[in-house]
């Protein structure tokens, strides 16, 4: 450096610098290119790909077939409609029979459930009126009486082994 | 005579047949390249593009034109694909040989890059290498990059059909392009030296 004026030096390192600078923009230039070539490159080839393949495919038979189901799917919807139409009255009849056995189901339901009720929880009041005594049995006649139900039930139990009551 | 696109909606909507079969005509090309694009099979991609344009029909009344219909359409394009994909991911028929091209090559874990130049392989053409490299790509990045390459979108169109927005799709693309560079690394190198 000491050889050098400061001028040449700093002329020296610029020009330097200037070429780094450009080597470097080359560079960038070059990566640049390569990357539009491939994406040009694979956009290209996916293009010429996808018309290759739609070459094999019948566009007109596909739009007949698009439009058939289409109508297919319309007339199933309409034939379904029709024939609720037509036959409303017979519909509506068979609806109502299945409304009524439901309800009467129901209604049936509720009476076993209200019997079931009566069965298990009214208290029964029972209470021995009389006995009648033989050699080896006792005959009793039991009353039950319902707690809610006036009517009264008298149970008679002949040759009944008190010993196993 | 014409219709304009909305004229055709309208008119689909009050069960004109007729203009739906002109938007049929006119988005099926478009809507098989969708979904050939994702699902990469002919056959799928027509029951796809069918199937599109049916779950469109159906929808019709549902569709409240605050988007192009373009836009919806492709939507439902793209979620059906997605979907057929899903569900034949087992599915031997649709991923067959070819996708083993690329498990052919040895990788380089540490720089992600073939040992083996594919040009040791007997497949050396450039369109069967993308469309392997498609197959490896998720059906999200597929679905970005071809709707951008093939259908020309832009970012925001493609944000709309994916319902996400655009730094999404740009992250996407950008991954999606990178991994398809990757994968095709030996082709571009062995094309230099040449």
């Amino acid at each position: 450096m000491s050889n050098c004026s400061e001028k040449q030096f700093r002329n020296t390192h610029l020009l330097h610098d200037k070429e780094l600078a450009d080597k470097s923009e080359a560079t960038l230039k070059d990566i640049v290119a390569s990357e539009k070539d491939f994406l040009d490159n694979l956009g290209e080839e996916i293009r010429r790909d996808t018309r290759e393949m739609e070459q094999q495919i019948s566009f007109p038979n596909m739009t007949a077939n698009i439009m058939n189901k289409i109508e297919a799917d319309k007339s199933l919807v309409a034939v379904m409609l029709d024939y609720f139409k037509s036959n409303s009255l017979a519909f509506g009849g068979l609806a109502a029979c299945l409304i009524i056995f439901v309800l009467a189901l129901n209604l049936k339901n509720e009476i076993l459930e209200q019997d079931s009720v009566v069965a298990t929880d009214t208290p029964i009041n029972t209470c021995i009126i009389d006995s009648i005594e033989n050699k080896n049995s006792t005959s009793l006649v039991l009353k039950e009486e319902k707690k809610e139900d006036p009517v009264t039930i008298i149970w008679v139990f002949e040759n009944t082994d008190t010993e196993k009551m | 005579m014409e219709f304009n696109e909305k004229e055709l909606v309208s008119r689909s909507k009050a069960g004109d047949n007729r203009a739906f079969e002109e938007l049929v005509k006119r988005y099926q090309r478009k809507v098989f390249g969708i979904a050939y694009g994702i699902v990469r099979d002919p056959e799928g991609a027509s029951d796809v593009c069918q199937e599109t344009f049916l779950r469109a029909f159906k929808s019709l009344s549902k569709f409240k034109g605050d988007s192009k219909f373009y836009t919806w359409i492709y939507r439902i394009a793209v979620n059906m694909s997605i979907d057929y994909v899903n569900k034949h991911k087992k599915d031997p028929v649709l991923f067959n040989d070819d996708t083993n091209m690329l498990e052919k090559i040895d990788w380089d874990v540490s720089t992600s890059k073939p040992i083996n130049p594919i040009k040791s392989l007997d497949v050396k053409e450039l369109g069967t290498l993308i469309n392997n490299g498609l197959q490896k790509l998720s059906e999200n990045h597929r679905a970005v990059i071809i709707l951008r390459e093939v259908e020309g979108l832009s970012y925001n169109e493609i944000a709309d059909v994916l319902k996400c927005n655009k730094g999404t799709v740009m992250s996407r693309l950008f991954h999606a392009r990178s991994k398809m560079k990757t994968m095709l690394q030996a082709y571009l190198d062995g094309e230099e030296t040449k």
